[in-house]
């Protein structure tokens, strides 16, 4: 746990050290807007969750791929997950890896609203997920205000060819983005999930709020935002922090 | 539960009135080329519209759009358009139609465009 917890900081701090900025005002919350053509970006993702009886910690090691100013790839290489657990055991797995390809449709600077979809791939030992996003943007000036809908089908199983458990999940993504600086960003993000088991039976409304908050140097930048759950429902995490450290090369 | 009820209204108004409060508009930040008086152009119109569509696009996709009157000419040239150029991948071409445009609103009083 503490070897994991420092490997984490050393990434952030390699990062921090290497210094120059892209990107992200938001954590949960995808923008309209994509890498600009010919750029790379590295992101590093940390996601803590605490669900009473247990930490789940779930890292993502990310490129972004700018293939024209309104085409990005994000190719997955690893996500994986640590869990402690309230007596005393723990156990860390790969999860999966893949990509996604996100296209803007229209410049929120441009169009009274940005927009733009997002296509997923994820594929592990034991599951396959599939994401579709619909993403919005519209901007105020120093605020941006940015809706994702989300739909996700998760096939999961003891291996790749016994999926036999099937779920949907349907997900409202709200975020709010203030510049104090053209450097750093405050706001809140929003995050109402629901879960359909076998694309049938809905389970609870979940919704988790929190603020969040961007820095950016260069092409380096770092994006956090905790969430709390405002609903009371069981198996889902009670807090939440996502950190996002990523630059552009 | 009268006051925490008056309390969560107060917050949500302001969630809701604090972007148009911050709202300064588009064409106040960066100016329409077709508004600026010709005489103060540092390109061709063709360069000045390309300039200001990387601006509010491209320049505008890691923060807001940035009042081009905020800084001075001296911020832009030196500090700002290097670095810019660099992290939006900026061809020389378009580079210079960014700078051209720049240089043509800071060429022109706030009042006359």
């Amino acid at each position: 746990m503490k070897r994991t917890l420092a490997a984490a900081l050393l990434v952030l701090g390699i990062f921090v050290a290497t210094g120059h900025a892209h990107d992200r005002r938001l954590v949960y919350g995808y923008e309209t807007t994509g890498m600009p053509k010919g750029l790379w970006e590295y992101e590093q993702w940390m996601t803590w969750k605490n669900y009473g009886d247990k930490d789940r910690f779930d890292f993502r090691h990310e490129f972004e791929y700018g293939i024209t100013d309104t085409l990005t790839i994000d190719i997955y290489v690893a996500d994986w997950r640590y869990e402690s657990f309230e007596d005393g055991e723990d156990e860390s797995d790969y999860r999966r890896s893949g990509f996604a390809l996100r296209q803007q449709l229209t410049d929120p600077n441009k169009s009274f609203l940005g927009s733009a979809i997002y296509g997923e791939i994820l594929v592990g030992d034991e599951m396959v997920v599939l994401e579709g996003k619909i993403l919005l943007q519209k901007n105020f000036g120093p605020v941006i205000a940015v809706y994702n809908g989300v739909i996700e089908a998760e096939w999961e199983g003891s291996s790749l060819g016994d999926l036999d458990e099937q779920v949907g999940v349907w997900e409202n993504i709200f975020g709010l983005s203030y510049q104090v600086t053209p450097s750093f960003f405050v706001g809140l993000e929003g995050l109402h999930e629901v879960e359909f088991s076998d694309w049938r039976d809905a389970g609870d409304h979940v919704f988790s709020v929190g603020p969040n908050i961007s820095f950016r140097k260069g092409n380096f930048f770092i994006t956090a935002a905790g969430l709390f759950q405002v609903t009371d429902v069981d198996g889902e995490p009670d807090n939440q922090l996502r950190v996002i450290a990523g630059f552009t090369f | 539960m009268v006051m925490v009820t008056t309390r969560r209204i107060r917050a949500l108004l302001l969630l809701i009135t604090l972007p148009g409060a911050a709202c300064v508009s588009l064409e106040q930040s960066a100016p329409l080329p077709e508004n600026l008086p010709s005489a103060r152009y540092a390109g061709t119109p063709s360069q000045l519209a390309q300039g200001r569509d990387i601006y509010i696009t491209k320049c505008a996709a890691c923060h807001s759009v940035e009042p081009v009157r905020k800084y001075s000419r001296d911020d832009w040239e030196q500090n700002i358009m290097p670095d810019m150029v660099e992290e939006t991948n900026l061809s020389p071409s378009e580079g210079a139609a960014v700078l051209a445009y720049i240089r043509t609103v800071l060429n022109t009083p706030a009042s006359q465009g």
